[in-house]
């Protein structure tokens, strides 16, 4: 998280809300559309039940007249009985026979002998046995009835009706409980959706992480390279968009430190060509009198001392051989503090190869050291000044010659070749040597103005290519080289081989 | 907040949302009755009028269709003080519409093992009063309690009276396991789920709990 933000305003903070809303929706939807689905089926289920019930009730008048019905017939089967037993004068013993032979009648009470005698079955009802006792009443008296015919009424009538009536008790309750059913539904699937939304927040939180996380680490790296100026490192931070972004910044801050550095060389270059142009100025001024001062000196020896004259002559030559030494270093500076602008154009690189190869292709006059000049396989176009390109790459020969002269034991090996840029806009030229190469503590300075290690240079002849190689937008470094000794690399732009003849006016820094 | 705090109340309130609808523990109202020492076993009277008012339209409505009403009298004989249980018994009550025998009520109250009485009632009062009013009802065998007299072990009666109570096997959630168990797994526990979320499912469509004063048997 960015230095001074609070997790509630951080952009990790947006994510998990941006999921919680996300999951509320949801829940809220689904909740919603669950009660509209229980509450659709409940309204289905409560109508069944409802028609259920009904049918229950419907049972109920005919099972009422089905005991009525019963009821008759028993008090009709005791009139029969008592009619029969009237008419044949039926004994105790007839009526016990007849209890017999009758399975659902348990008793009869009957006036026998001149008494009132009950008489029973051999199997009377149980307990949990339901019995009608139907009466055969004397005249109008029911009180004093002369026959009572108790009659085991068959269970499964009630049986029957009862379970109907524990169908419909049934119903009932679910009726009752549809309500909190419904209810304890809609809370189960709401605990259950809301374990499954923490368990997907969690998940979510976790992965979100991996996009926040890195976009912090971006944004604090940028916090510390604006703060502290310095240039930190961006962390590689993978393959994605937020990946893409970190290492699209971490080239921009590369293009930004190498510009700047270009920048701080050219201000730097600017400086000593100043410089330069005025040591050029005033050496140059006293050089003619001087020459002239020992001519004259040596014309006016009248000769009459031979050891004065030869003592005189040698002294003129001394003098002017370091006049001339003077004079070139001079032409040095003066070329240094006078480079003219470049004037880019479509160059054919093979065309500038093979010119400077047939105007240098003799370095020295030891024949065992040679130029190798390798062509470019297909034809390039480089926007460059031809005149000024030319000039760099003699400075960096005869750099190279210099560096590998008395180092090389087979005489120096200079190559010239052509090299493709990892960036198609561009390409490479190498000046290869067999020197005793550069060290790498080294491989700055010596592009920058006074930097030798010979006694008889002036640290300028690197300092011009740079100069020249930069005017274009190109660069130049020092690596290792295949020969043993240092390779300089020179990276120039490419033009299209449409563009070849085009001229313009280069900037200081070769612009199209 | 911070980002704990947070994940703390989303849990606690995960935490609250379950416990609330968990089912709260039950509770015993205290009832005077009268007990009876027949020596070889201890009855009761107590009466449960709340069990069939007739203001519940309902009630009364099932009562006069000819299906049966059951009230169900589950009584536990606790030691006092100690809550040790000495005996269990559980008496059953049936009013219903005898349409038999016309414009009459029978009412059926039977123990574990016998019927305590069968009679009709002329009106639906007369049959709830003989039904909801206990007298004399056996609750448990002497030999099972100490004669210590006043100084001696008391007892206290739990009741539990119920009016249609849930035939589990036919009535409820729990109705036709056979149904449940043929159900996929998931389905099974979603439904155990639903279940414990329900909330206290009413066992009966009344249930009356109610706790008497302790009572000891004197000693012979």
């Amino acid at each position: 998280m960015a230095a001074g933000v609070s997790w509630w305003r951080s952009f990790e903070a947006k994510v998990v809300a941006l999921l919680m809303v996300v999951g509320l929706l949801c829940i809220g939807g689904s909740a919603y559309l669950l009660w509209l689905s229980t509450s659709y089926l409940d309204a289905r289920v409560e109508a069944s039940i409802g028609r259920a019930a009904d049918l229950a009730d419907v049972v109920r008048p005919f099972y009422r007249a089905q005991m009525q019905a019963l009821a008759e017939s028993y008090r009709a089967r005791a009139q029969a009985l008592d009619a029969r037993a009237r008419a044949e004068g039926w004994s105790v013993e007839r009526w016990r026979a007849v209890l017999e032979e009758t399975p659902d009648l348990a008793e009869v009470v009957v006036d026998a002998g001149g008494e009132r005698r009950t008489l029973r079955a051999a199997r009377p009802p149980g307990e949990d046995d339901v019995s009608f006792a139907a009466t055969v009443p004397e005249g109008a008296d029911e009180a004093s009835a002369r026959l009572v015919a108790r009659f085991v009424v068959d269970p499964a009538h009630d049986r029957r009706f009862q379970a109907v009536g524990r169908v419909r008790r049934a119903l009932r309750v679910e009726q009752r409980q549809l309500d909190a059913f419904q209810r304890a539904v809609v809370r189960a699937v709401l605990l259950l959706v809301g374990i499954v939304l923490v368990a997907a927040l969690a998940l979510g939180v976790v992965l979100a992480r991996t996009v926040t996380r890195r976009v912090a680490v971006l944004a604090a790296a940028m916090d510390r390279i604006e703060r502290e100026g310095e240039d930190r490192a961006i962390p590689d931070l993978g393959r994605d968009e937020v990946g893409r972004l970190a290492e699209a910044l971490r080239g921009m801050l590369e293009r930004l430190e190498a510009a700047q550095a270009r920048v701080s060389y050219l201000e730097r270059i600017g400086a000593w060509q100043g410089m330069a142009r005025r040591i050029a100025h005033e050496i140059k001024n006293p050089l003619t009198p001087i020459t002239l001062a020992v001519q004259q000196l040596r014309d006016k020896d009248p000769g009459t001392d031979p050891a004065f004259s030869k003592t005189l002559r040698t002294a003129v030559e001394i003098v002017e051989d370091e006049v001339g030494t003077l004079r070139r270093m001079v032409s040095t500076f003066s070329r240094f503090a006078k480079m003219p602008k470049v004037r880019a154009q479509s160059e054919s690189l093979r065309r500038i190869l093979s010119e400077f190869e047939r105007a240098y292709g003799h370095l020295t006059d030891d024949e065992r050291d040679r130029l190798e000049v390798g062509g470019p396989p297909e034809d390039l176009f480089v926007w460059v000044d031809r005149a000024l390109l030319k000039l760099a790459l003699v400075n960096l020969v005869e750099n190279a010659v210099l560096s590998a002269r008395g180092h090389a034991a087979g005489g120096v090996h200079v190559r010239l070749s052509v090299q493709p840029d990892p960036d198609p806009s561009f390409v490479r030229l190498l000046v290869d040597d067999n020197g005793p190469g550069v060290p790498l503590a080294r491989r700055q300075a010596i592009f920058d103005p006074y930097e030798t290690d010979r006694s008889d240079g002036t640290g300028l002849g690197l300092a011009i290519v740079k100069k020249v190689v930069l005017d274009h937008g190109g660069d130049v470094w020092v690596a290792d080289g295949p020969l043993g000794g240092a390779r300089f690399v020179v990276r120039l732009p490419r033009a299209s081989g449409s563009d070849a003849g085009d001229q313009s006016d280069g900037s200081s820094n070769g612009e199209r | 907040m911070r980002r704990r705090t947070f994940l703390r109340a989303a849990a606690g309130a995960a935490v609250v949302t379950v416990a609330a609808g968990a089912k709260p523990p039950e509770h015993f109202l205290f009832r005077r009755a009268r007990f009876f020492d027949h020596g070889r076993y201890v009855s009761v009277s107590v009466a449960f009028p709340e069990l069939l008012r007739a203001s519940d339209r309902d009630a009364m409505a099932w009562l006069d269709s000819g299906f049966e009403t059951v009230l169900r009298y589950r009584f536990l004989v606790l030691e006092h003080g100690t809550r040790r249980e000495v005996a269990r018994a559980t008496h059953t009550v049936t009013i219903r519409y005898d349409f038999l025998r016309g414009d009459t009520y029978e009412v059926r109250a039977r123990t574990d093992r016998r019927t305590l009485f069968r009679r009709n009632y002329a009106t639906r009062a007369e049959a709830i009063a003989a039904a909801t009013k206990l007298v004399q009802w056996p609750v448990v065998d002497t030999r099972r309690l100490v004669r210590g007299g006043p100084h001696g072990p008391a007892y206290v009666v739990a009741i539990v009276a119920q009016r249609n109570p849930l035939d589990p096997t036919s009535e409820g959630p729990a109705a036709d396991p056979s149904v449940a168990r043929a159900q996929p797994r998931d389905v099974q526990w979603f439904g155990r789920l639903v279940g414990f979320l329900v909330g206290e499912i009413p066992e009966a469509e009344v249930t009356v709990r109610v706790r008497t004063q302790p009572f000891y048997l004197e000693a012979r």
